[in-house]
């Protein structure tokens, strides 16, 4: 990872004494009362604790925000069968899909035709806001020829709003008493950042007392609809910026490219895949007695603790690698147009997912 | 053997994960510098543009050739 191991151990040191804090916290027998949920906890203290004193080098060397999501999406599919992915597949693909090319158009076009912004910032806000926050702006900003300050305007919308989202999407929920797989699904299209999707799904599901069934459809939505479309969302880009804004450009055409569908699949799915097909392969060969007996409690329940504890780490490091006075201010056209697609995602995600699909999230 | 003119082996173009979060304030917030979905994406300093590092340019200058010693050329 390039980084001195000396400085991980100790600030990794640090954040796992800190998440011991935050479990100790969450098993509070009042916690509840107060949504004292952890992946809150360990978002807020983070946030806390980066804006108000400086986080030394050695502790940012811990701060691995997308090792600890991938390795516990990983994990996560140690408990995930494999029969789910392909059954559920075709529907959090459908929906997903639906959303995303909805609010990518929204906020494209108020961004171009109502605010006047580059078309170029356009495209990365859209991408941002609607396929996978600053990651997807990242995927298209070479195809789309991105300059330096249309990243910096996604990056403060993805990270404003994927934080607004933690918070409001978990409380939406519960107030509306969604059931966890619905809310689940429902935040699998809202949110931005897997990281950020995963803090409010886990909240969610302990709030709804089923985190299982939360986590399992933000999964389906956001890493089997969303995710792993990546690579093509940029080839996309890549020939509208070459056939459409700029037919002359020949070095522009060799940014069309197919093969930047697999230099841009997220690799941990993969993982994600293996460890569901291996766990799911192994427990049928299985009686039921045995999977009960033995499976569950000294296998797969490990993997869900040290799941749990993964996704500690990683909500703790967005906090505490969030500093508010690092984002770049935002112009007002940009705002509006993102925040334009934020609400139509949000909407079109609800009404998807508790109406027209509700049955099935449901049952997750 | 002649270096390839393109911006993985230019002094103008960044894709290290790092070195992009120091670029990009605020971009260490989801460390989306380290994701595979990034590929080989880089921000060249000079255009202040995103590019990859198969992309070219005529302001291309070795990064090799301006490190190296007086009278020496890799």
């Amino acid at each position: 990872m390039g980084i001195a191991l000396w400085h991980f151990l100790r600030g990794f040191t640090l954040l796992y004494f800190l998440s011991v804090i935050i479990f100790a916290v969450g098993g509070w027998a009042h916690a509840e009362n107060y949504n004292l949920e952890p992946p809150l906890v360990a978002l807020l203290l983070g946030l806390l604790i980066a804006n108000t004193m400086t986080i030394p080098p050695w502790l940012q060397s811990a701060l691995r925000v997308e090792y600890y999501v991938k390795l516990g999406i990983i994990l996560l599919g140690a408990t995930f069968p494999i029969t789910l992915i392909a059954s559920a597949g075709a529907v959090a693909i459908g929906q997903a899909s639906f959303i995303s090319i909805i609010t990518c158009v929204t906020i494209y076009f108020s961004a171009t035709r109502l605010f006047y912004l580059d078309r170029r910032q356009a495209a990365v806000l859209s991408v941002g806001g609607s396929v996978c926050g600053v990651s997807g702006a990242m995927a298209i900003a070479a195809a789309v020829g991105a300059k330096k300050e249309h990243i910096y305007s996604t990056v403060t919308l993805v990270v404003i709003w994927a934080l607004v989202m933690i918070v409001a999407l978990p409380f939406a929920a519960q107030q509306l008493q969604l059931p966890p797989g619905i809310a689940g699904a429902w935040i699998g299209t809202s949110e931005f950042a897997d990281a950020a999707g995963f803090a409010a799904a886990s909240t969610v599901g302990k709030m709804a007392g089923n985190e299982e069934s939360a986590i399992k459809a933000f999964t389906l939505m956001k890493v089997i609809g969303r995710d792993i479309w990546i690579g093509l969302w940029s080839l996309i880009w890549a020939i509208i910026a070459t056939t459409v804004w700029n037919k002359t450009d020949q070095k522009r055409k060799k940014g069309v490219d197919k093969g930047e569908i697999w230099r841009r699949f997220p690799k941990f799915v993969i993982g994600f895949f293996l460890a569901s097909l291996t766990i799911s392969l192994y427990t049928t060969t299985q009686d039921s007695q045995t999977f009960e007996t033995v499976i569950k409690p000294e296998l797969l329940a490990p993997l869900g603790a040290l799941r749990s504890w993964t996704f500690i780490f990683c909500f703790l490091s967005i906090g505490l690698s969030t500093r508010f006075g690092d984002l770049k201010k935002v112009g007002g056209g940009a705002f509006s147009a993102f925040t334009l697609g934020v609400i139509v995602n949000v909407i079109l995600g609800f009404i998807l997912s508790v109406y027209i699909f509700g049955n099935y999230w449901a049952q997750i | 053997m002649e270096t390839v003119r393109e911006c993985k082996t230019c002094t103008y173009f960044i894709n290290h994960p790092h070195a992009l979060e120091q670029a990009l304030p605020g971009f260490s917030a989801l460390s989306s510098a380290r994701g595979s979905v990034r590929a080989d994406t880089g921000l060249c300093q000079l255009k202040e543009t995103f590019y990859v590092a198969r992309d070219s340019c005529t302001d291309y200058q070795n990064k090799m050739l301006k490190n190296a010693p007086p009278g020496k050329t890799p």
